[in-house]
């Protein structure tokens, strides 16, 4: 072994230990390693006990996410060279609940993207015999960007207000929502509102910046959120004002979309 | 996994831990502390609010109250003070301006007009604005 870097990892065994510990490993500094290759190289010679999350080793999968040196990222795009000489302290997510060494639960993040509806809403009848359902650039463009994520969830470990408060709905919801609200085959933009404009909508956010900053796919989540907040606000007034104009299309369920 | 809908799984998470936030979790990052900054602007923005309030109040009160008034404002400390809530009031100022693209998305035929010229857009606006205010006041 030429070269080596030391790697601190955060680890919870709740089986052995009912509290995180730290644990150091000793790696090959391969130039063309990520961190993700360091912990597989820990797994596969040091310590097989060692949990972590990965599939694709390419950045598209958005499960390595994991807080490198205190800053959330994605460890199969995060290179051991950047670090030198070390220690990197790697931990699980930060704002998360932690099941085991660096894997979270994402069930809370999994349920706060459904609580969007984020599925085209609409009440226009289609038939399978009618083909695609065409946009031009231009339709696509309004909303392209929101469709880039891959729900790595850097953005929640980045935003305090998700740390602070758990109710929030957080960055990548909004901008799911915002994926479909500005989809000009959708109309369920009023759906959505029920869950942006309540408690833990986007009116929680309150603008640090920084899910923009941790997101690895450029979707700018912090841009979402504040479109949604000028639309929403329109919407709060218009609701106090004429409640009976705010509908949702009556179909607002996939499963009912498809029978 | 949706551990209601399959208990069963619970059986391999016995338990799980939930690491809270630090009470000084804004000075973990300049960009956490720059954000408390701009927040605590607003501080400052009330106070002079504040002050505004009670010069009306000595306004109205007649040529007494309003001596006292003026002389109170001419202290070394209160103009110290106004020097806080300047600085205060011009980061603020800038922060929202340089956060402005986040919300708005301006379209001109099909091309977005670049967030580098809304903010210089809106910087114009505020500086054209206080230049005449300024103008009036200082020509009055
Ligand atoms: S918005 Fe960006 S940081 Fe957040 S989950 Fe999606 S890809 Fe990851
Ligand atoms: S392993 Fe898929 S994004 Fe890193």
């Amino acid at each position: 072994m030429d070269k080596t870097i030391k790697i601190q990892v955060r680890r919870y065994l709740p089986e052995k230990q009912p509290d995180p510990f730290w644990q150091e490993y000793e790696v090959p500094l391969e130039p063309k390693w990520g961190v993700l290759d360091a912990l597989i190289y820990i797994k596969d010679h040091l310590d097989g006990s060692l949990s972590y999350r990965w599939s694709c080793h390419m950045g598209v999968c958005g499960s390595c996410g994991m807080m490198v040196n205190g800053e959330p990222a994605l460890t199969c795009a995060t290179f051991l060279e950047e670090y030198q000489p070390g220690p990197i302290r790697i931990e699980p997510l930060a704002n998360f609940k932690v099941l085991r060494d660096l894997i979270i639960d994402t069930d809370d993040f999994m349920g706060k993207l459904k609580s969007v509806k984020p599925w085209l809403i609409t009440d226009e009848k289609r038939d399978i015999t009618d083909g695609e359902n065409r946009q031009t650039p231009a339709e696509l463009k309004a909303f392209k960007q929101y469709t880039l994520c891959i729900n790595c969830m850097l953005c929640y470990s980045a935003c305090p207000v998700v740390g602070l408060n758990e109710d929030f709905v957080g960055p990548a919801a909004i901008a799911l929502a915002q994926r479909y609200n500005y989809d000009n085959r959708d109309s369920g933009n009023a759906a959505r509102h029920d869950t942006l404009l309540a408690h833990g909508g986007a009116f929680d956010c309150t603008l640090i910046g920084e899910c923009s900053r941790a997101c690895p796919k450029h979707v700018d989540p912090t841009g979402a959120i504040q479109r949604y907040k000028a639309d929403g606000a329109m919407e709060y007034w218009k609701r106090l004002i004429w409640p009976k104009a705010a509908t949702a299309p009556k179909n607002d369920g996939i499963v009912k979309q498809i029978d | 996994m949706d551990t209601e809908t399959a208990p069963t799984y619970k059986r391999f998470r016995p338990s799980a831990y939930h690491p809270s936030m630090a009470l000084t979790w804004w000075m973990k990052k300049p960009s956490y502390l720059l954000y408390i900054l701009r927040e605590l602007t607003a501080v400052f923005v009330a106070a002079y609010a504040i002050i505004l309030l009670l010069t009306v109040r000595a306004l109205s009160q007649g040529g007494e109250a309003w001596d006292t008034w003026l002389a109170t404002l001419q202290r070394p400390g209160m103009i110290l003070f106004h020097g806080f809530i300047l600085a205060f009031a011009v980061y603020h100022s800038l922060t929202w301006f340089t956060l402005a693209p986040t919300a708005l998305v301006v379209r001109i035929k099909d091309k977005v007009l670049p967030a580098s010229a809304l903010i210089a857009v809106h910087v114009a606006a505020w500086v054209g604005c206080s230049a005449f205010i300024a103008w009036v006041l200082l020509s009055a």
